[in-house]
């Protein structure tokens, strides 16, 4: 998949950062999942909205841990696709251009969440 | 390029084994997850932004009122992917330290796995819902 003379990090480094991310998520998603129970509990009205949920995440005081648990988080949907690419596209042009493509997904998206958890 | 080549043996001649399904139901949790990451901000987008439309607002109101089977159901699917990423995803990096490799070992975490994520899945969803 990456030009091995240009390429920064190898083969076997991704596997490590795929790991590390793996080991940071567990306990951030703990705390995630908490939190977001939690405050669907202690929420007065009925039920909650997607848009309330955004907004108590956006308005919170820990929101630079959220903001930190949605960067390692992509960078592990990142890797993991693209692992999964590897695996299943057998065409070089094939597999060059999904992983390009997963790579500006997740860029996307990142953006997304950057804008409604500062902006 | 010369025909009848021998192929090795297709994926659905083997018996369905606990260890594979495990295996494979990890990545398949894993793209679920990323997709409902996508479908989770591209609703907040859609409905915090678009209300002016009659069908994107129609969308808005199915998800933000969230009594829907659908959503239910997608809800559940996500909680389900969520528990079980999890809890193999920790039988994995066990492994990468080189432990718990025995059969008998990697059967029973297998089940630890299945019975923690129905576990979790089902309190959650009696936390949330009841």
């Amino acid at each position: 998949m990456t030009n091995k003379k240009t390429a920064i990090l190898n083969e076997s480094n991704y596997w490590w950062l795929q790991r590390l991310f793996s080991i940071i998520l567990i306990p951030l998603s703990i705390w995630f999942s908490v939190a977001i129970i939690s405050f669907i509990i202690s929420s007065p009205s009925e039920g909650i909205t997607l848009t309330q949920l955004f907004q108590y995440i956006g308005l919170s005081s820990e929101k630079y841990i959220f903001i930190f648990f949605s960067i390692v988080t992509f960078l592990h949907i990142s890797l993991g696709i693209e692992e999964i690419i590897d695996d299943y596209i057998h065409s070089e042009k094939a597999k060059l251009v999904a992983s390009i493509l997963v790579k500006i997904l997740v860029i996307r998206l990142m953006n997304e969440v950057y804008m409604f958890y500062i902006g | 390029m010369k025909q009848n080549r021998p192929l090795s043996p297709h994926l659905s001649v083997y018996k369905p084994q606990l260890t594979a399904m495990l295996s494979i139901y990890h990545r398949i949790t894993g793209s679920v997850l990323s997709l409902a990451i996508i479908l989770l901000l591209f609703f907040n987008k859609v409905t915090s932004l678009q209300l002016e439309n009659y069908f994107l607002y129609n969308i808005g109101y199915l998800v933000n009122s969230s009594g829907h089977w659908i959503v239910l159901s997608a809800l559940f699917a996500i909680l389900f992917s969520l528990y079980y990423h999890f809890f193999n995803g920790i039988r994995h990096l066990i492994w990468d330290r080189a432990q718990l490799l025995e059969i008998q070992k990697v059967y029973q975490t297998g089940y630890l796995v299945l019975v923690l994520t129905i576990l979790f899945t089902i309190t959650t969803w009696y936390i949330l819902f009841f």
